[in-house]
């Protein structure tokens, strides 16, 4: 496999791999060029790769809204954070506790996460679940409270029993440790390319997720930066009326956001994760690895 | 004998105490499971109900089967969405898998591994794009007056397309988008798959006078074969739930689009977020979905036991 010779065969194939990384990247190359378009070139010859008159005014745009901006950059900072870490805690404490064999609970628990796999009360019986029973609507709690999920409880636990032998947790016990101990000073510690792996997927899910915010929310401060973008989309005014003030509109000729200015909003969303991702490359196809077999 | 219970009573109860810790450490996930899964089992029971936020989920009165009389009666929504769903499901994984499992005999052909990386960086990428940036992309491409494509149309001397009023388009778009998301990540597991094989076998095949074609078909797709049927089965649990980012925003939950766009989910979605409170057909179409799936995901499971039993669920 090694020395296989640089053929004919060879760079037809690193063209069209090329040709497909292409359209992957293209898209994104578009949003960061339309987003230093001028709008009046835009909305006359449409997005272009290559544009005849560049402008920040999209950006200027962004930079009008950055109070609100910024207020969803925290709220999404700060729910991300909570349910990753939240969600990591929650689900690996219990797959410690499904890992350790002499645990009588151990088949009920199980058996109750699988029914909750097998069988779901569906997306409505949810939301009224958590809105008339729960009195969740609205809340800072539904954006960032944690979820189990079989898949990653069961990754974890298959982890943990690889990873770290009975013998090392009895002889710990023997020495006196009780659980919570040998859980966070042995077993926690020995888990991270397991919880790098599930949290940075758990913290994307979290900060591409619209769904909640959408559906439970609707105080303008409280709004998710997903949100905030759709809110944008759909209608500019219903972003405005929470804190953009007359004088500030008035400076922006009428404020249709022009579709250069989405656009240096939609970069600034992308943005971190695209920074962020490469670090976390290696983790995330280990961890998709790790899912594919179960113990 | 009773004495003997109470022993047993007493030695499980002693059991337990020991692992008092551990259960403490279950609980958190126990109550959030029992909350925010189970609990909600009830509220399946909407289905035969006339629900009221004022009487309740519990108060409100039974109708019998009429929810379903009126889903039925909608004519030919119920179908078309049961349809739109099934189509997508198989369309998404055909085209899914086939794609990944390309993509990553091809990564693996390289001889030029740095580039080979590279490029898998980048064709992983938009799995972390959301929907609704997605939606904005889309709209850069497709819309009527300003859109990419409409502009290459019309220089061209065509006419400009209606993408947002023609749903003749959107399985292709869809498709086009599913590919993009998704095709890069997915290939990454195939790719692990490949990484184990056996130089040698590829060594005896040349030695056989295989050429790269036919290495590719005897020995790289024999060995990717047991994944592929393993996650397509397994696939099949979820077939009634689809990736409602993609059915409810990247089409902006157009109603000219709906014949080849609306699924489920999207149509439960819709109802939430729009009916205020009168769910009547939204429940009926919950409770068909969560059977179907229920049913679905048993007999799964009892193909991949006696296939693979170590990919079953249980």
């Amino acid at each position: 496999m090694e020395n296989k010779k640089i053929t004919i065969g060879q760079i037809i194939l690193f063209l069209l791999l090329l040709l497909y990384t292409l359209f992957c990247f293209l898209p994104i190359v578009l949003v960061a060029i339309a987003s230093f378009t001028d709008g009046g070139e835009l909305a006359l010859n449409g997005f272009s790769f290559f544009p005849e008159k560049w402008s920040l005014d999209g950006w200027r745009y962004v930079w009008e809204l950055k109070d609100q901006i910024i207020n969803s950059y925290g709220i999404t900072i700060f729910i991300t954070v909570m349910h990753t870490v939240a969600t990591l805690l929650v689900e690996s404490m219990l797959a410690f506790a499904l890992s350790r064999k002499s645990f009588k609970l151990r088949g009920i628990f199980s058996i109750m996460l699988l029914l909750t796999t097998l069988f779901s009360g569906g997306m409505l019986s949810s939301y009224i679940f958590n809105t008339s029973i729960y009195h969740l609507k609205d809340t800072m709690l539904i954006l960032w409270l944690p979820a189990v999920s079989m898949t990653n409880t069961i990754i974890l636990r298959t982890y943990i029993s690889g990873t770290i032998s009975d013998a090392v947790v009895e002889s710990a016990k023997i020495d006196g440790a009780r659980d919570f101990r040998i859980f966070f000073q042995i077993v926690l510690p020995l888990m991270k390319p397991s919880l790098a792996s599930i949290g940075f997927m758990t913290a994307v899910g979290k900060w591409n997720n619209w769904v909640t915010g959408q559906m439970y929310i609707s105080t303008p401060e409280k709004r998710p930066l997903q949100n905030i973008l759709m809110a944008i989309e759909n209608n500019i005014q219903a972003m405005m009326d929470s804190d953009m003030s007359m004088e500030m509109m008035e400076s922006m000729e009428g404020a249709i956001p022009e579709d250069s200015a989405r656009m240096a909003l939609l970069f600034a969303v992308l943005g971190p994760i695209m920074i962020i991702y490469p670090f976390f490359q290696k983790y995330f196809v280990k961890g998709l690895t790790l899912g594919s077999v179960k113990g | 004998m009773k004495k003997l219970q109470s022993e047993k009573l007493k030695k499980d109860l002693k059991s337990l105490w020991r692992d008092r810790e551990l259960i403490i450490m279950s609980l958190p996930a126990v109550i959030l499971v029992v909350m925010f899964k189970i609990l909600p089992w009830s509220g399946l029971q909407l289905a035969f109900k006339k629900f009221s936020y004022a009487k309740g989920l519990f108060g409100s009165p039974w109708v019998g089967l009429n929810n379903f009389k009126f889903l039925f009666l909608s004519g030919d929504v119920f179908v078309r969405m049961t349809r739109n769903t099934v189509a997508y499901f198989v369309l998404f994984t055909a085209a899914g898998t086939i794609g990944a499992v390309a993509l990553a005999i091809a990564l693996n052909e390289m001889v030029f591994k740095r580039s080979a990386k590279m490029m898998q960086s980048v064709m992983i990428m938009p799995t972390f794009i959301s929907y609704v940036a997605i939606t904005f992309i889309v709209n850069a491409l497709l819309d009527y007056q300003v859109g990419m494509i409409n502009q290459a149309i019309t220089s061209g001397g065509g006419k400009a397309i209606q993408f947002y009023m023609e749903a003749k388009y959107w399985p292709l778009i869809l498709t086009i988008v599913h590919i993009w998301k998704n095709v890069g990540y997915s290939s990454v597991l195939y790719l692990s798959v490949l990484a184990g094989v056996d130089p040698e076998m590829y060594d005896a095949a040349a030695i056989d006078g295989a050429n790269t074609f036919q290495k590719i078909r005897y020995v790289t797709i024999p060995m990717l074969i047991p994944m592929i049927s393993i996650r397509t089965l397994m696939s099949l649990g979820n077939i009634m739930e689809s990736d409602t980012g993609l059915f409810y925003r990247v089409t902006k939950n157009t109603g000219a689009l709906y014949p080849t766009t609306q699924v489920l989910d999207s149509y439960v979605m819709n109802a939430i977020m729009n009916t205020g409170g009168n769910f009547s057909t939204t429940a009926a179409v919950t409770f068909y979905q969560s059977i179907i799936g229920f049913a679905l995901t048993i007999i799964v499971n009892l193909i991949v036991r006696k296939k693979s039993p170590e990919h079953a669920l249980f």
